[in-house]
């Protein structure tokens, strides 16, 4: 078996030597993807993997760049109230759209108005499962006066109205399906982008090739490919060889293996997801607030960084990420490391410590359990460090990790949406648009209505929400945004830790890639790549 | 012996039931469920999890669900996936023939080696051949297959870059026959190498039974030469309960290999399984399940067939 295995490698590796770095042809690209996407269809779609395979074929009216910035895509200007693109009408708002001519879709058909209104169409048709209505629900018509003109009217005044119609679907293929989520579309997608669809081989990859009538221009390369590829050692070892180009999403443990690659080159960017312990205001632990103010003053976040996090993944005080505009630069660190401020807190709280150094109060030990995702070998040695961290103080913290699938189902089975829990470990990620702390925040959204998991309550801040959601201006929603983070400090319902960095590791052949914190990922610019 | 068949495909019937109804309640009882993979997009709000969770059907009771599932599987109909929306069956049968290929060369090659080791092993008992056998079985077996997989892709593909690290074809070069093949050699190699091992420790114990019994003997007393006695008498003997443990390995062919498709990213039934596990994705699941159950009941069947036809003294009534 030795011997056979020899001689085919020996006839498989022909042209093994020529290569430097890189297996694939000059032209093509291959990108790496953990997942198989389920559909072809980003609003049917709740996988990444379908965000990466869709985006390169794809256009929306608006798109977000590398520095969480809005910009025309298929809209030849952003519509704002300042150029009175969006005006209020009645209790609602309009928003109109003006729209790129002759573009076309892959297939030669005009893309128009009536594209858009389709998407919002679609969005309400009761058949269709789109994963998500969010602001679609809003919307009482979209009006097409002319093929290039589309005017969205909705019922309230809607704030993160950029985020809407971030793919645009030719009607004229999808509005005859007798069930659109079964459409042979979702293996074959049809768009305006700078990719065509050419295969979808199962269980192996999506392969594309450049469309040279992209109204932008044909891209540089002329095939563009995404290979699943499941197994992370199995991913780093196809990098290593060449077999991929792109590896997107490194794991902390990986960088430093992909550090001696080479020829690969590694892209950090900034992630809109963070690290956080957050609690159960419900459980008679965490309604004192002094307990959780105690309890951020014990947990050393530099070291934290430093360490677990390797240097990577910078220190978060906020839940809104520096990047974005709405992120208060005037709230610094809110509770610097000071375990002897801790002791002093819990101390004024009657919290004394006990014969083996717990607090104890009326009988009552201070003590909770964390839950998080098991398997997770980083959350597990955080937990472990941040146990310590609270021992210090005179807290004591129990750990159970469970399957991430348990703790995050729904409500009522899940632990966090149904409220089985004292405190948990987990990321979170927010939006580009800060529209999106509603559904955490306000107390209206307290599960089962929301995912405020933490049952935070708290009247003013759900009045600023309120106010943020219904604001169009920019300078007047980042007042409001600024005092949600104050608020969200002074009451701790969670303590972020560090801020995600997703890390690609791309081949140095590659010019022109760029990551995009945002949903948009980084193959938003993927008609600007090239090989040299 | 037609009623003998009929009776063991009638009798399975209820079998296959059954092991459907223990496996969509087992499925269902497992934390997280289908809709878990959503539970952290913040843009999918509970009435849209509602909403999908009354669409695929999700909340329907447990039995009114299987009993749905049971009555399109009587028609052939496996159902649907919960997260492509297309027909399980044509997603099993897309992945069916990279199995195959795999697997049964795999299988060609694992009983080749497996079973000539085995004989030769048997014939010198206690042989520095059989003690060198016997200590490369027991490692073959012992490796586990993720990091004896990693390792062959760490030196043939990244050290030396003799073979690709993983996949079917090299991405724009479909349909190469050397180019398909070279993708074959690593996963074929971690399969073999541990079905080589269980082979060869089964037809090795085997052959030396049957090189014990006195017909054996007999055939040495007349003169025999010793390779027509292995060959004519003792091998075709020892053949027979193989037969059927090879028999009962055929239905794992279909099943794939998780493990090592995973690691080798071979697009086959294993790894469908696995990816569906993750999404908990029971319509795909219950297919290839109910499928493997029902493979194991026919190769059952047809290694009792095969055994009356090897072995005269067995009679089947």
């Amino acid at each position: 078996m030795a011997l056979a295995l020899i001689v085919l490698s020996a006839s498989a590796c022909a042209s093994s030597e020529a290569h430097v770095g890189r297996r694939n042809a000059p032209d093509t690209v291959v990108i790496r993807s953990q997942q198989e996407p389920d559909k072809l269809n980003k609003y049917l779609s709740n996988a990444i993997a379908a965000v990466d395979v869709c985006t390169p074929m794809t256009n929306g009216l608006v798109g977000v760049d590398d520095r969480m910035r809005y910009y025309p895509d298929l809209a030849t200007a952003l519509p704002t109230v300042e150029n009175g693109l969006v005006r209020r009408e009645g209790k609602g708002m309009a928003v109109t759209y003006k729209l790129r001519p002759n573009v076309r879709f892959h297939d030669g058909a005009p893309f128009t108005s009536h594209d858009v209104r389709f998407v919002w169409k679609m969005h309400m048709d009761p058949k269709v499962l789109v994963t998500s209505r969010e602001g679609y629900d809003k919307i009482t018509d979209v009006d097409t006066p002319d093929p290039l003109t589309a005017v969205v009217h909705y019922k309230e005044p809607y704030a993160p109205y950029l985020e809407m119609f971030g793919t645009i679907l030719p009607a004229h293929l999808l509005e005859k399906s007798p069930d659109i989520n079964r459409d042979p579309f979702n293996r074959a997608p049809v768009g305006t982008g700078p990719f065509k669809f050419k295969e979808w081989v199962a269980g192996d990859h999506v392969g594309m090739v450049a469309n040279p009538d992209y109204f932008e221009g044909a891209p540089k390369l002329k095939k563009l490919y995404v290979k699943f590829v499941p197994d992370d050692n199995a991913a780093f070892i196809q990098l290593a060889n060449g077999d991929i180009d792109v590896y997107a999403d490194f794991n902390l443990e990986q960088v430093k293996a992909a550090k001696k690659l080479a020829h690969v080159r590694i892209d950090n960017v900034p992630s809109l997801t963070f690290e956080q312990l957050a609690f159960n205001l419900e459980k008679p632990v965490f309604k004192e607030r002094a307990v959780r103010v105690a309890l951020a003053h014990a947990i050393d976040k530099d070291e934290l960084s430093r360490t677990l996090y390797k240097g990577i993944w910078p220190v978060a005080h906020s839940t809104e990420h520096p990047l974005a505009w709405s992120f208060n630069p005037k709230l610094g660190e809110p509770y610097p490391f000071d375990p002897a401020k801790a002791r002093e807190i819990l101390d004024e709280a009657g919290w004394k410590p006990g014969p083996d150094g717990i607090r104890v109060k009326d009988g009552r030990r201070l003590g909770f359990t964390v839950n998080s995702t098991a398997g997770r070998k980083l959350r597990e040695q955080v937990e472990l460090v941040l146990a310590g961290y609270f021992k210090a103080v005179g807290v004591e913290m129990k750990i159970q990790n469970v399957e991430g699938g348990l703790l995050f189902a729904g409500y009522p089975s899940g632990l966090l949406n149904g409220g089985k829990f004292e405190a948990a470990l987990y990321a979170n990620t927010t939006s580009v648009d800060p529209a999106a702390n509603m559904s955490s925040w306000h107390s209206r959204m307290i599960p089962p209505t929301g995912v405020n998991n933490t049952r935070f309550k708290d009247a003013e801040l759900d009045r600023v929400l309120e106010e943020g959601n219904v604001k169009l201006s920019k300078s007047e929603r980042q007042p409001l945004y600024w005092r949600m983070s104050e608020i969200l400090g002074r009451e701790v319902p969670t303590i972020p830790l560090a801020y995600w960095t997703e890390m690609h590791g791309v081949n140095r052949h590659l010019k022109g890639f760029k990551g995009n914190p945002t949903s948009s990922r980084f193959v938003w610019n993927v008609k600007d790549w090239t090989i040299e | 012996m037609t009623r003998f068949i009929l009776r063991r495909i009638l009798t399975s019937i209820p079998l296959l039931i059954g092991i459907s109804a223990l496996l969509f309640v087992l499925m269902q009882k497992v934390p997280g469920g289908p809709m878990a993979v959503y539970g952290m997009n913040p843009h999918i709000t509970p009435a849209d999890r509602a909403r999908l969770v009354h669409a695929m059907g999700l909340d329907l009771p447990l039995h009114v669900q299987y009993l749905k599932w049971l009555g399109s599987a009587f028609t052939g109909d496996l159902g649907n996936s919960l997260f492509t929306g297309r027909p399980v069956l044509e997603m099993i049968a897309e992945r069916t023939p990279n199995t195959l290929v795999l697997m049964s060369i795999s299988t060609v090659v694992s009983l080749a080696f497996g079973l000539a080791l085995g004989v030769f092993a048997a014939i010198k008992p206690y042989s520095k051949f059989d003690y060198a056998a016997t200590t490369l079985s027991f490692l073959g077996y012992s490796l586990p297959t993720f990091w004896f997989g990693i390792m062959l892709m760490m030196v043939f593909a990244a050290k030396f870059h003799m073979l690709p690290a993983g996949g079917m074809h090299s991405l724009g070069q479909e349909g190469s026959w050397l180019d398909g093949i070279a993708y074959l050699v690593l996963p074929v190699t971690v399969l073999s190498i541990v079905s080589v091992a269980s082979w060869s420790r089964f037809m090795r114990s085997s052959m030396l039974e049957v090189l014990r019994m006195d017909y054996i003997r007999t055939a040495r007393a007349k003169g025999l030469a010793e390779r027509l006695v292995i060959m004519r008498h003792a091998l075709r003997n020892a053949l027979i309960p193989v037969v059927t443990v090879v028999m009962m390995a055929m239905p794992g062919l279909f099943g794939g290999a998780v493990m090592t498709e995973t690691i080798f990213s071979w697009p086959g039934i294993g790894r469908l399984f696995f990816d569906s596990m993750g999404k908990s994705d029971y319509p795909v699941m219950m297919g290839i399940l109910l499928i493997s159950a029902g493979l194991v009941v026919l190769f059952n069947l047809l290694a009792d067939l095969l055994y009356a036809m090897v072995d005269p003294r067995i009679q089947l009534e």
